[in-house]
Formats: C-alpha cells, structure tokens, sequence
C-alpha cells in the first residue's frame, strides 16, 4: 500500500531519525562525490572537444597559416630524401647543385577511366608514350611512376587535369648550372642521385651524407670557360674530331680547367657512351709527339750534365734497323742542343735517347709519372701504353713522342715538374683545406726529378722554342710565353704502322717563363690544315696560337702582372747565342767570298 | 555535510586539470610554432637554393660575355691594358655630381668667396654681403628649376667625348 494512501502528499518528505538517518547522510554525500567527479569528467572531456574541434582544428589552421600553405605549396606531399651537397668552384660557383622537384606518380585503384586519363597525360606531357601510361595505369598496382622530375609548368598541366589518383612526390634532382662546361669532370648522376661519372661518382658516398657541406674544386669556371672557347674555335677552324686542354698551377698541382671535346649536357648524359665523347683529359691516352721531347731533353741535361754547346748531327736522316727518323723540319746540319729543341729535331732527340740508354730514359720517364697511370680523384683514369718489350728502337721513338701513349693529364703533371723547379707534383681536382677535402687524408708524395739547375735550363730552351722556334705563333706579349709544339701521326686503323693524314697536334705552354705559375696543355684530334694554314694542320699552327689565346684571356684574370719592354731581361736571351742566326751566317760567307 | 578535506580535493584536481590543460595547449602551440618554423626555415633554404641556381644560371661566363660584348663594347684586357704603377693614373679630378635640384645650403657652402661666380654672375664676396643685409641666406637671381638639370646620360656623354674629366 503506498504512503500517501496513508494520509500523506506527495510532497511532503519524510524526516528519518535515528541511526538510518546517518546512513542516508552518507549515501547523499557518496552521490554528490559522484556526481561531482562526473561533472569533472564531463568538463574535461567538453574541454578536449573543444581543443580537438577548434584550437587544433579550424582555429589553428585559420591563425597563422600563411607559411604552412607556402610550404604545402612546394611539397605538397611526402617527405623528401637527404639533399645532395653541392659542388662548387675554387670560387664557391655552383657547378652542381640539388633542386627539389616533384615526380608524377599515379595510384591505378583511384584511376577508373584510365584511357582518359592516359590520352589528358599524353597532351601534359608531350614526352610519354600513350600506350606506356596505358600499360602502367592498368596495373593492379596502387603505385606507379609516370614520370620523374616534372618542371613547373608540366606539373601545372598535370594539376589542372584534376585526377584524383594523380599524385605527386618530391624528389631532389641534380643541376648542372653551367650544362656541358664540366661535363667530363664533375660528371652526372643517375634519376636517383647517383654518382655515375666524374667527381659526382668518386665522391658519391661523401656527397650524399654532408648535407650542409660543399664539394670545393680546384676548377675556376672562369678559365673554364676560356680554354673551352678557344679549344671550340680551334677544333672548328682546322676541322678536328675532338679536343681536349688542361690549365695547371704548377706550385700545387690544382686543376683550374679541364675540357674535353665534344662535351655532352650532363643533364642527359646518354651520348657519352659513344666513343667521340669519351674523356680526353685524363682517359684516353695519345703518342703525344714532339712534346715528349721536354722531357727526353731534361733527363738528357740531367743526366748528362752537359752545356748548350753539345752539338748532334743533323745532317742526315737516321737509320736504325728497318727504320728511318727523319726531321720535320730538317735543317740538315750539325745542331746545338738548344737548336734541336727550338726546331723540334727528331733526329737530335734520337741521338740524345741513345746516348743516355734505355735504362736511363725509362727511369726518368716513371719519375716523370709516364710508366703507371696517374692518381687523381675521377675514376676515368687511363693507363698509358707502355712499349712491352722495351726495344732498344723504343728508346729512340719514345724520345720524340712515338711508341708511348700517355694521358693528356700525365703530360701536364710532367710539364709543371720540369717548370716548377724539378719537383714531380701530385695533380688535384680538390682545393686543398676546404669543405669535404678536410675530411679526406692528404696526399703527399711529391719527388724531386730534376735539379734546380736543369729546371731553369728547361725554362730557358722552352722559353726559346716560343721565341725562336716552332712554337712563335703562342707568343704572348707581356706574359712570356714557354712552351713546345707536337705534332703526332695517329696509329692506323687497319693494319701496322702510322696514318700520315690522321694527326695529334698539340701544345704545351708555361707562363711566365720567369717564374712558371700555370701550364697550359691544348691538343686538337685530326686537325684538317686549312687555306690559311697553307694546309698545315702541325702543333704550331693549330694548338700554338689557341695556346696563347688561352694565356692571353686568362692571365689577367688570375693577377699575373705583365711585363712590359727590356727584351734584355728575357729567360732565353742567354741560349740565344747557341742559335744560328741566317743573317749573320749570310753576312760571313760573303765577306768570306771577298 | 560535505567535509572541507574533499573540497579541497576537488579544487586541486579542478586546478591541476586546468593547468594541465593550459600546459598542453602551450606544448601543443610551441610544437606548432616549431613545425612552422622548420617549414619556413625548409621552404626559405629551398628558395635560396633556386635562386644561387639560378643566378649561377645566369652569370655563366659565356653569357656574360655576350652581353659585355653586345651591350657595353666590352672585349677582354691585353697586357698593354694593365699597369702595375698607380704613377700612371690620371690626376685627382672631383667627382662628377649626377643631376639634382641645387641644395642652398650646400652651394652656399661651397661657392661662398674664392671668387667663384654666383648665380647672378656677380663674385662670391657680394653674396656674402647680401645674405650679412639680410641675415640669411643668398636667394639666387634666377629660379633654381630654371637651370639646365644634369642627367645620367649627358654624365656619361661628358665621359665618353672627355675621358671621364669634367
């Protein structure tokens, strides 16, 4: 029966005494603790929500999102891999660099009308094959690359079809600010940063790990791009296949230039699988020619010890077994050693080889870095073609550059010992001390080769073959100009022996002769001789002059002062008393006929 | 009756909540702030990026010797060009003012006495005595807008016809 049936409202309540009231004080109170934990609990969880729905939700994004949509504009999507350092010049030029570009992949699952899409891909980006995209958008596949590294405008073009499954990734992609000019040097990397030639493969592990370093090399893109246009030019007058130049410091061993032509956009690399475009500089391997004769002369003096007065007879050409070396420029009669360099006799040469002996000439040509292959920090590094078995004939040709094919960089590194004071340097593509080359251990292997004494003399006879014989025409006024010409028949492609119409000419040159700072090594592949060459294509015609050009352009860029006048004060003045001089011998046979 | 030891509980766990709260909003402000600022720094470093690139691009030698040689008649140095010797510089000479309004002040300064001539074509002391009657400064006899204004290109029409002398 219920209370109020009782006599008592609804709304009367009823007042408990005694010990049960206690019991329902503490119930009440156990209730409000209750309630009141849950309200906490529920303010909290109000608390959170509002978080989630506006401070980190719309309310964040709202705020202060200028930056963040900036940012989501360059890489809207993934992650990006490391950054590729970069490689710079001896001035902090970029030569190589990473850019982050975005790469075009497609997910087929959110893709259902894929010819569609494949004939939208074919219009943005003209260089894909409608029936590839179709392949690969008809795989059962959720990722598929479409194409790697998009410019600007082709990922605008692709943007603006709209596709849902069309998506983009940002990927790093190595540029080349300076397209060919380095190409055979810094060399190229694959789609994925990889090094794959030049200094980008031999330093590919440094290169990828020292984010925030630079790769500093010795080159100068000034000189570069000096040696590159006078090589062009000379390579384009007299016709040739291929050219190729080296500036050397030669207190050092840092390359400033390296150019071999024809050179390819290192950006798309796949020409220079062909043979035409291999390294000339330091790969490919050449009978040089008369250049040899510095070093065959040097190791003459050295050994030797003999004056400028040391005569050879030159009057007839030499025969030795089944061959016969003539002069190219025969002056058929007896020569002073200067005159032999000047005039670049093959028949003094010779005799300077046989006096020395095989044994002698063989030990300065490994001082001198000709026997092994060179040590520099490219892999594309050739060996020289040694003579095997050394005949005694060999100690005749290799002495005027025959029979002995060394690399254009060998022949530089031997130069700049003879006009450096006789110490064999070790060459360089790295400024020493400077960004990742502090990681790497030093080399240190430098060899005296010649005597001081010898050094200067070669200094002088180089000096004198600019100004007084074969190599006139790479006479710089001012910079006093050394140097040697060579001018080599190729070995012939079908059977033994030498192509008289295929040639090497080529030149090498030290300035100032006072105190040599750079070589400069110039070399043009089957020059052709032209009209106003009187159709010589020799060393002295076609490298000579693009020697000196070189020398002209760069060396007030690199601050060699000039000096001007006082012919007096010339390095070759002194061994110029060792050269005939027609006029005086014309004027003796008349008052002789008197 | 609600004992004071459980209100007290209540407020600290209210107070603690809230702060707690109010430290993970900072925590959760300051670690957007971060990521904003690695984004900035990361978008600032790939801007900069593009542009040595590009102006690299732009300054390689061959350009740059095209434009030398095609805008400013620019063909490289022969020794002949270069001295070692500063005795064969040219004197010392003023340096030529580009083009500008006359500033009083400054001509005042400058064409004071000496006997240079003033405006007017009279000598400098007698402007002296007129700016002393008239306790200021010399107005000139014509308006300043009305003299030939010098520009950049008669400069270089100056130094290209006399050598750089004015």
């Amino acid at each position: 029966m219920a209370l109020w049936q009782h006599g008592y409202s609804k709304n009367k309540s009823i007042r408990i005494i005694g010990r049960r009231s206690e019991v329902l004080k503490e119930a009440r109170g156990r209730m409000l603790l209750v309630m009141g934990l849950l309200g906490i609990f529920y303010v909290l969880l109000l608390a959170r929500v509002t978080d989630l729905a506006l401070l980190q939700g719309t309310l964040q994004r709202y705020a202060d999102n200028n930056i963040i949509e900036q940012v989501e504009d360059v890489a809207p999507t993934d992650t990006a891999p490391a950054r590729r350092a970069d490689i710079v010049d001896r001035n902090g030029v970029l030569l190589a660099t990473t850019l982050e570009t975005s790469s075009l992949y497609a997910d087929p699952a959110l893709l259902p009308e894929t010819k569609d899409v494949a004939r939208d891909l074919v219009k943005a980006l003209p260089d894909v094959r409608y029936g590839d995209i179709l392949q690969k958008l008809q795989r059962k596949s959720r990722f598929v690359w479409i194409k790697r590294n998009l410019t600007p405008d082709e990922q605008y073009e692709v943007l603006k079809l709209g596709y849902p499954g069309l998506k983009f990734r940002a990927e790093p992609r190595r540029i080349y600010p300076h397209g060919g000019l380095f190409a055979h040097i810094v060399g190229y990397t694959n789609v994925d940063n990889e090094g794959l030639a030049g200094l980008e493969r031999s330093f590919d592990g440094l290169l990828s790990h020292s984010e925030n370093d630079t790769l500093v090399t010795s080159l100068d893109v000034r000189v570069q791009h000096i040696l590159r246009s006078e090589l062009q030019e000379a390579m384009t007058r007299f016709s040739g296949v291929g050219a190729a130049g080296l500036v050397m410091d030669v207190t050092n061993g840092e390359i400033l230039a390296a150019v071999s032509l024809p050179d390819f956009d290192p950006h798309d690399p796949a020409p220079a699988t062909l043979p035409a475009y291999i390294n000339r500089i330091s790969l490919g391997v050449y009978e040089l020619g008369s250049v040899m004769k510095i070093f065959s002369t040097a190791a003459f003096i050295e050994s030797e010890n003999t004056g400028m007065g040391y005569t050879f007879d030159a009057r007839e050409p030499l025969k030795r077994g089944r061959f016969t070396i003539h002069d190219y420029h025969p002056e058929k009669r007896i020569m002073t050693l200067p005159e032999v360099f000047a005039h670049s006799s093959n028949i003094g040469s010779a005799l300077m080889a046989e006096k020395m002996g095989t044994e002698t000439l063989k030990k300065f040509y490994g001082d001198f870095g000709f026997l092994t292959a060179p040590d520099i920090e490219i892999g594309e590094i050739g060996r020289p073609q040694v003579p095997s078995p050394w005949r005694e004939i060999d100690t005749v040709t290799t002495s005027y550059g025959h029979s002995l094919a060394v690399s254009a960089l060998q022949l530089s590194v031997a130069a700049s010992t003879v006009v450096n004071g006789g110490v064999r340097i070790d060459p360089t593509l790295i400024r020493q001390k400077t960004g990742l080359a502090m990681k790497m251990p030093s080399k240190n292997t430098d060899l005296r080769v010649l005597s001081p004494q010898t050094a200067h003399r070669m200094r002088q006879l180089l000096r004198l073959a600019v100004t007084d014989g074969t190599g006139k025409t790479a006479d710089v006024p001012g910079y006093r100009v050394g140097g040697k010409t060579g001018t080599a028949e190729k070995r012939a492609v079908k059977g033994k022996g030498y192509d008289d119409k295929r040639i090497i000419s080529s030149f090498v040159a030290a300035f100032p002769m006072d105190e040599p700072r750079y070589v400069v090594f110039v070399m043009v592949d089957e020059p052709k001789g032209t009209k106003e060459s009187f159709g010589y294509a020799t060393g002295g015609w076609v490298a000579a002059p693009a020697a000196g050009q070189v020398i002209a352009r760069m060396a007030p860029l690199l601050g060699v002062e000039p000096v001007h006048g006082d012919q007096k004060a010339d390095i070759a003045v002194s061994l110029k008393r060792y050269i005939r001089d027609e006029n005086t011998v014309a004027a003796r046979r008349q008052n002789a006929s008197q | 009756m609600v004992r004071l030891s459980t209100i007290l509980s209540l407020s600290a766990a209210v107070v603690s909540g809230v702060s707690l709260f109010l430290v993970s909003q900072g925590v959760q402000k300051s670690e957007n702030d971060v990521y904003r600022l690695k984004h900035a720094v990361s978008f600032e470093q790939k801007t900069e990026d593009v542009l040595r690139a590009e102006w690299d691009y732009l300054n390689t030698p061959l350009r740059l010797e095209r434009m030398a040689s095609e805008y400013l008649g620019m063909v490289p140095p022969v020794a002949n060009n270069i001295s070692t010797t500063t005795s064969l510089f040219p004197d010392y000479k003023a340096p030529v003012v580009p083009g500008r309004r006359p500033d009083f002040l400054l001509r005042d300064a400058v064409y004071d006495g000496g006997g240079t001539v003033s405006y007017d074509g009279q000598k400098g002391a007698s402007q002296g005595r007129d700016r002393a009657d008239r306790g200021g400064y010399p107005r000139p006899a014509r308006k300043p807008s009305s003299f030939p204004q010098a520009s950049f290109d008669d400069l270089l029409g100056r130094i290209g016809t006399q050598g750089g002398q004015d």
